[in-house]
């Protein structure tokens, strides 16, 4: 030991502050006296003992961090440590603290204390006595300290008072929760109450336990979010998983906080699922109808100001444009320019109100990629955001127009084929001509106009006209007949001509016709003729024959003329070779023409027998023929003579008239709107199916007879009949919204429209539309309804207005200027005047309390809270009375005498009756007739009490009521136009009509402007039980 | 009190409570007021002794304040006269009427006397100073 160590040695055991020497396993080396002393133990207690026995337990933990970094010669600055003595009792000490090597590469921390409990002490002395010095202020900030301090932060309140805090947290109807890297630590009974757990199995579960599967990612994106420091809205909605499995939903606001000195989130959870269950019925709801309006096949679009607003998916899909380009353009730019015009025209008519903009029209548009398509619109005006648009529905008809325009090309081919077809046809109904084409024509040599309309038979060779009569009876009969047959018809010129006629039924504009069609057979007659007698002279003519004529002897073909091969597609050689005529014939035909051949050859008629069939050309193509046969000796043998004419064009015809009409029945009858054609004569020809669902009718109830039926009355139906007559002779189209009638009787708005088949000839009849707009007019009437009550109520309103402004005027001027009188005057007013003046005061008064009485007792009436009390009263009496008084009363307001004439006849002196309210009746009534006649005129009041019922009758010769008022006469504050400045508050006659309706009685009125007025009240006498109880 | 010659007021008015207290009031007022209860009789009075100011009523069962003044307006004995309407209509569509027709003042129920008094003051001023 060197001298310094000596010395250190020495100051080590007298220094006054307390050193020891703590070793890396935490126990005291060493220690001074002075350190002893402080700890109140001796050397050898310490000596080998751990350091911490002197270190107050809460904070042994940070001391011992302490040391360890002072151990790893990590600087520490001094700092105070409470301290442990050994009675117990605590001290504090300024502790500073290095590291020290002691050899063999171990080493110890070098600690010394010195004592401040005294400086603190002597601190707390100066604080104490600063503290008297300042109490007086101290108190006043003490207050406002303890006020703001309740004001602070519910967190603070919460730690102040455990008490309170333990009261409102478990209480409260909030889920309060805490949760610290991750995990509950604290839940308040609601919280355990929403998700279903007790507190224990809580205590320090994972917080994301609780949170549904699908919210974990955002919950923990929060998490992290908020860690980083970034703003993340306190309040969100999320999912939790109940312990029963049940799925809550729960809003939460987190704040941050300190919990244990460490951050944590503590967040109020409230328990929404059944508000979520109520948005989410919302949205199904809009969300149904939204899909309605999304996926309805129809566009539906909202226009206004000329510019689209809305468009949905299907009219995207219609036009090839996204709904964000619709809406960028005016709605006109869509439009093909041709048609703009148009949709300009309706689009303003509609805003206008115009009803008969109509509720369907057509247009086209150029669709994105530049093709045009027609449009159906339908459209009605509403408020859009508060400004008038339209709200149409659009339907792409481009398909159905690609149709009519097929129809129509169809129909014009098939009229040029009626035309230039090289055989006649002719359509007879009721024996006269309905139809003639001109080939048809050229064989009889007349003119169109002279055959429309006129008869068949005349034109028929009279010798065959018994046997046309005879199948055209027969077919009536229904019979079968033959459709084929040949007769002879007289021409202009007077020659005959033989004719081939093949008929059919058909309904012709509705009624039972025949379609026939004919071919000159005058030349194939006259060669059948020829070869009869010679063949071998007309062979040239057979050559010649435009006709195919062949002879078939057994099944061998002998004979076929060069038409015939034609026909057939043969050479004469391979013709002959064939091993029989079958053989020309289609396969599917053969069974029948051998049948029908063989029994005809059996027959040995010498008729002719017409078949139609196919022939099978030698190309494979296949030929509608008609062949006439007849049995004639060849080489004088049985053979048979054929004349087979070429008709594929004409069957081509009959097949594409069938099928345009198809076509055509097809469309009009899956049409939404209903639609028929009527004959010239106004009968229906045809209804499609949803004019037959509009009236509720059956196709026979309505096909075949006239509308009138659906019309609500004749003179309606010849009417409309009349306004439609001028129209389609105009060439226009006739439209109307009139009530239509269905076959069940009950009526509903009908939008009809018409228009000829053919402006210039109106014997094709009218096509007609109807739609149902009953909604729509529905709607349009409720409307009106209401505004006409919001009207009525606006005027009652400004008649109470003007009538209390005019009454309490005039009273009020009375009053105001007595009073000023008495006040400015009333020394030099002579004892009588003042008593008048005082006077008028109370008769005004009294004037505007009869008034103000006037409008309670009706509003008392109005609410229904009027009282009828009856008591047994004299009518007789009071009624005389009343009428005195109120003549009295008319006296003295200076509007003149009148003659009054009271009369009464009675059986019964007494009658149940409320006496307030009769004499309100009679008052009012015999008041009127006073103030409405003139000086010196009559004023009559009887007076009848018999058989149960008073009877009232109180007339004058008054400026009476005019017609136009009298049925407003009850009405509150109405008063006839008629009064001039005559005063009145409109509420007498008002009154009187309560005050009868509560007796259960009559009143009536019989008047004339001018000449006077008379009115009839009965009451009855005996209260009915109902208005008893009432 | 007053000039050697009393002022002569017409009060026409069918409200027979106010006309009295009128004509209280311009006797007091040092007037000499005249009574007509309906506007014939208000007619007649003004033309038989012209009057130097006519308070009229405008609403009136008969002849109304209207025509009692378009009738004198028409009379040269009448037509210079001050006529002031003391009318319970309040609203302004008369009082245009009236003034268009040739009224000097247009005042309505409740008024003040003391406001009548300085209009009636005025009036009659005004009436003296063009004589």
């Amino acid at each position: 030991m060197n001298d310094n160590d000596s010395l250190m040695a020495a100051a080590f055991e007298v220094a006054g502050i307390g050193v020891c020497f703590i070793g890396e396993d935490s126990t005291f080396l060493r220690v001074n006296p002075a350190f002893c002393r402080m700890l109140g133990y001796e050397q050898d207690e310490l000596i080998g003992r751990p350091w911490h026995m002197a270190a107050p337990p809460d904070v042994a933990a940070e001391h011992g961090r302490f040391l360890g970094a002072v151990l790893k010669n990590s600087p520490k600055i001094p700092r105070e440590w409470r301290i442990r003595r050994s009675d117990g009792s605590f001290l504090t000490a300024l502790v500073s603290a290095r590291a020290m090597d002691v050899g063999g590469g171990r080493r110890c921390a070098v600690v010394t204390f010195s004592n401040i409990d005294d400086r603190l002490r002597a601190e707390e002395e100066v604080r104490r006595l600063n503290h008297d010095l300042e109490q007086r202020i101290e108190e006043r900030t003490r207050e406002l300290t303890e006020r703001l301090a309740q004001l602070e932060s519910a967190d603070n309140a919460l730690r102040r008072s455990e008490e309170r805090y333990r009261l409102v947290v478990d209480n409260v109807s909030i889920g309060i929760f805490v949760v610290r890297d991750a995990h509950f630590v604290f839940m308040n009974p609601r919280a355990l109450d929403i998700i279903g757990y007790t507190a224990e199995e809580m205590d320090g579960a994972e917080f994301l336990h609780i949170v549904h599967p699908d919210e974990r990612a955002v919950v923990m994106d929060r998490h992290i979010r908020r860690q980083r420091g970034e703003y993340v809205d306190p309040h969100y909605e999320l999912q939790v998983m109940r312990k029963n499995g049940e799925v809550v939903w729960v809003a939460l606001d987190a704040v941050l906080i300190q919990w244990d000195g460490r951050p944590a989130t503590l967040s109020f959870a409230a328990d929404i699922t059944s508000r979520k269950a109520a948005e989410a019925a919302l949205r199904s709801s809009e969300e149904q109808h939204r899909r309605v309006v999304e996926n309805v096949s129809e566009g539906i679009i909202i226009v206004q100001d000329g510019v689209l607003c809305y468009a949905n998916p299907s009219t995207c899909r219609i036009s090839g444009y996204e709904a964000a380009e619709l809406c960028a353009s005016p709605f006109l730019t869509f439009v093909v320019e041709e048609d703009r015009a148009k949709v300009m025209d309706r689009y303003q008519r509609r805003l206008d109100g115009d009803t008969t903009a109509g509720d369907h029209y057509e247009f086209r548009i150029r669709r994105k990629d530049g093709e045009i398509i027609w449009l159906v619109i339908s459209g009605v005006v509403i408020e859009w955001g508060g400004r008038p648009a339209t709200l149409s529905f659009i339907t792409d008809i481009t398909e159905r127009k690609a149709q009519d325009e097929a129809l129509a090309k169809s129909e014009e081919r098939y009229r040029h084929v009626v035309d230039n077809v090289s055989v006649g046809i002719i359509v007879v109904r009721d024996g006269r001509f309905a139809f003639i084409n001109p080939q048809a024509l050229a064989i009889t040599g007349y003119t169109m106009e002279t055959m429309i309309g006129s008869e068949f038979l005349p034109l028929v060779h009279p010798e065959d006209r018994a046997q046309v009569i005879d199948r055209h009876l027969r077919r009536q009969r229904g019979e079968q007949v033959e459709s084929r047959y040949e007769f002879r018809v007289l021409h202009k010129d007077g020659s005959v001509v033989w004719v081939d006629l093949a008929a059919v039924a058909i309904s012709w504009d509705g009624q039972p016709a025949t379609l026939s069609f004919i071919s000159d057979i005058t030349r194939r007659k006259a060669v059948e003729d020829v070869v009869r007698r010679s063949e071998a002279h007309y062979r040239s003519v057979i050559d010649g024959a435009p006709v195919g004529i062949v002879i078939v002897r057994g099944n061998r073909i002998c004979l076929a003329n060069p038409a015939m091969l034609d026909m057939a597609g043969f050479t004469e050689q391979e013709m002959l070779a064939l091993p029989s005529f079958l053989t020309c014939v289609d396969e599917s035909d053969r069974a029948f023409m051998a049948e029908t051949a063989r029994g005809y050859v059996d027959q040995r008629s010498g008729d002719h027998m017409v078949l139609t069939f196919r022939v099978r050309r030698k190309t494979g193509e296949l030929l509608w023929v008609e062949g006439s046969t007849v049995q004639v000796e060849w080489e004088g043998k049985q053979a048979t003579l054929s004349f087979i004419h070429d008709i594929t064009q004409q069957r081509r015809l009959e097949e594409s008239l069938q099928q345009s009409l198809g076509e055509r029945e097809t469309i009009l009858e899956t049409s939404v709107v209903g639609i028929a054609f009527l004959n010239a004569d106004g009968r229906v020809h045809w209804a499609n199916k949803a004019m037959r669902e509009l009236f509720g009718v059956m196709d026979v109830e309505i096909t075949g007879r006239s509308l009138e039926a659906y019309y609500p009355s004749r003179e309606e139906y010849l009417r409309v009949g009349a306004a439609v007559s001028v129209a389609v002779r105009a060439g226009r189209a006739f439209e109307s919204e009139l009530r239509m009638r269905r076959g069940d009787g009950s009526l509903f708005w009908a939008n009809l429209s018409g228009k000829a088949v053919n402006s210039s000839d109106l014997s094709r009849g009218t096509i007609w539309t109807v739609l149902d707009v009953t909604q729509r007019r529905q709607a349009e009437e409720d409307t009106r309804r209401a505004l006409a009550q919001q009207r009525e109520l606006n005027e009652l309103k400004s008649r109470f207005v003007s009538m209390t402004s005019h009454e309490f005027r005039t009273p009020l001027a009375t009053i105001l200027s007595s009073a000023e009188l008495l006040r400015y005057y009333g020394d030099r007013l002579p004892v009588d005047e003042k008593t008048e003046v005082i006077g008028s005061i109370e008769s005004a008064v009294k004037r505007m309390t009869l008034m103000l009485d006037g409008v309670l007792m009706i509003g008392r009436a109005d609410a229904g809270k009027l009282e009828f009390q009856p008591g047994s009263v004299e009518p007789v009496a009071l009624v005389r009375a009343v009428v005195e008084e109120a003549a009295r009363a008319a006296a003295s307001d200076g509007s003149g005498l009148k003659r009054l004439d009271f009369s009464s006849a009675s059986t019964e002196d007494s009658g149940m009756l409320d006496e307030k309210l009769l004499r309100h009746i009679v008052g009012n009534l015999v008041g009127n007739a006073f103030k409405y006649s003139a000086e010196g005129t009559p004023v009559v009041v009887s007076l009848q009490c018999e058989a149960g019922e008073m009877r009232l009758s109180v007339a004058d010769a008054g400026i009476g009521i005019p017609y136009e008022d009298q049925a407003r006469l009850f009405e509150t504050f109405h008063r006839a136009s008629n009064v001039g400045n005559i005063q009145g508050t409109g509420l007498g006659l008002a009154i009187v009509k309560r005050a009868v309706d509560l007796h259960g009685g009559r009143i009536s009125v019989e008047s004339a402007a001018g000449i006077g007025t008379r009115f009839d009240v009965t009451l009855p006498l005996v209260v009915p039980k109902e208005t008893k109880e009432s | 009190m007053m000039s050697a010659k009393q002022a002569r007021i017409l009060v026409i008015d069918d409200e027979a409570a106010v006309r009295e207290n009128v004509s209280r009031f311009l006797r007091l007022e040092g007037y000499l007021p005249m009574e007509a209860a309906h506007g014939t009789q208000g007619i007649e009075m003004a033309l038989r002794t012209p009057p130097d100011l006519i308070l009229c009523d405008l609403m009136m069962p008969g002849i109304d304040g209207f025509g009692v003044l378009a009738r004198l307006r028409a009379e040269p004995a009448t037509a210079g006269v001050p006529f002031v309407f003391l009318t319970a209509s309040a609203d302004v569509e008369d009082a245009r009427v009236g003034f268009l027709l040739g009224a000097n003042e247009y005042v309505t129920k409740p008024f003040n006397l003391a406001v009548l008094a300085g209009i009636i003051e005025q009036r009659l001023k005004a009436a003296r100073g063009q004589v």
